[in-house]
């Protein structure tokens, strides 16, 4: 590899260490308490259906 | 090596390369496949579908991303690097697979386009827990397609290898976007940790190695202090280079490998115009300084590939006092002819 990309791999990785460090212990702590998954219709998506019933 | 293209530049170790590639691919989706109709009988098929090649994609992509540094830890690794762009070009097929197989299922029965509906259906980008997670995995299917179809040598050598690279060095904003694509969609909903927990071995694994790949690269470039004489800088004695091989040094700009070989001792850029290989850890094979990466070639004392091959390296003056080796920084043109300095 040429400098500049040796400089940007260095610092690449060491922001990469702290962000994905970081995303990961927050997306785990702030998982819903009640987990559903996404393909689950919701209440709203319910009533919506019933009220286009004829 | 070749001096005119062709798609695929077979020969055994590729051949090989590639068998074991296919090999684990359907051992990986058998096995994926097989235990997820036994655990829960009632999945459909475009669910395992999407789920098996997700978490293959993924898995390949772990493995593409530690060869890199694993080779620059340990030069055992380097032939998995050699043919490493097939795997990437069959990471982005098993992605593009979960990827058209997801937007089919989710987002094919609307009377939106689905590839905008990927972006606006679900518009909750304020959200942690109900982020519209398929648009990210969508841009990093993006990059992963630009990285394939710019995959073979025809494009490193009409975008040059830097702006080549540089291309391809993003796929490291693909691979957070990735991880960021499953953190803020399945994890979220997934109750077992084993998805979990493997993520975060992989993820972590990945960091250490490019951290500790990274660390012994970078104090190599800080300046050379050594006795300067004439614009020339004494660098080491003979001694310390092994017959073939050579030392690397930073002088100026770029490093500069510096190759005994014989009763000779020649200079040349360490940078492989091919990929931006480290000529300086590769060796001298037939009479040609040989790229440790992909098996270019250069002669040493003039920096050229032998014929019919047309690449070219930078050349350096050196010389050869006491068996002390001196060399002038200052490059020479690409492929200069440079008298090899003799040991006396």
């Amino acid at each position: 590899m040429i400098r500049p990309l040796r400089r940007y791999h260095y610092y690449m990785w060491r922001f990469l260490a702290v962000l994905l460090v970081v995303g990961f212990i927050l997306a785990i702590l702030w998982r819903p308490a009640i987990i559903s998954s996404p393909n689950e219709p919701e209440s709203a998506d319910l009533q919506l259906q019933k009220n286009h019933t004829p | 090596m070749s001096a005119s293209y062709q798609s695929v530049l077979w020969n055994r170790q590729k051949k090989i390369y590639d068998q074991v590639l296919g090999g684990f691919i359907v051992l990986y989706l058998a096995t994926f496949i097989s235990s997820n109709l036994i655990i829960n009988p009632e999945i459909t098929q475009e669910t395992l579908i999407i789920r098996s090649f997700g978490t293959l994609a993924i898995l390949l992509l772990h493995i593409i991303l530690m060869i890199g540094p694993l080779a620059r830890l340990n030069t055992v690794f380097l032939p998995l690097l050699y043919n490493r762009r097939h795997l990437g070009v069959t990471m982005f097929f098993m992605a593009a697979i979960h990827g058209v197989f997801s937007i089919v299922q989710f987002h094919s029965l609307g009377n939106i386009n689905p590839i905008v509906s990927v972006f606006a259906s679900n518009i909750h980008y304020e959200s942690l827990t109900k982020f519209p997670f398929q648009a990210l995995g969508f841009i990093a299917l993006i990059i992963f397609f630009l990285m394939a179809i710019t995959s073979h040598d025809f494009w490193l050598h009409n975008l040059s290898p830097r702006i080549w690279k540089t291309l391809h060095m993003m796929v490291y904003i693909a691979y957070t976007l990735i991880i960021l694509h499953v953190l803020l969609g399945v994890l979220q909903f997934e109750t077992s940790p084993v998805l979990v927990s493997m993520l975060a071995v992989g993820m972590i694994v990945i960091i250490t190695l490019h951290l500790l790949a990274s660390g012994k690269e970078f104090p190599t470039d800080k300046p050379f202090q050594s006795q300067v004489f004439d614009q020339y800088v004494m660098v080491c004695s003979v001694d310390e280079i092994k017959e073939n091989r050579a030392k690397v040094v930073c002088l100026e700009a770029e490093r500069i490998a510096i190759f005994k070989y014989g009763n000779k001792v020649s200079a040349v850029s360490n940078v492989c115009k091919h990929q931006n290989g480290p000529l300086g850890e590769g060796k001298i094979i037939d009479g040609c300084i040989t790229c440790p990466w992909h098996g270019y070639q250069y002669l040493p004392h003039n920096g050229s590939s032998p014929p019919p091959f047309k690449e070219k390296v930078a050349t350096y003056k050196v010389k050869v006092v006491n068996r002390e080796i001196w060399i002038d920084p200052t490059p020479f043109p690409e492929g200069t002819e440079v008298e090899p300095s003799i040991i006396k």
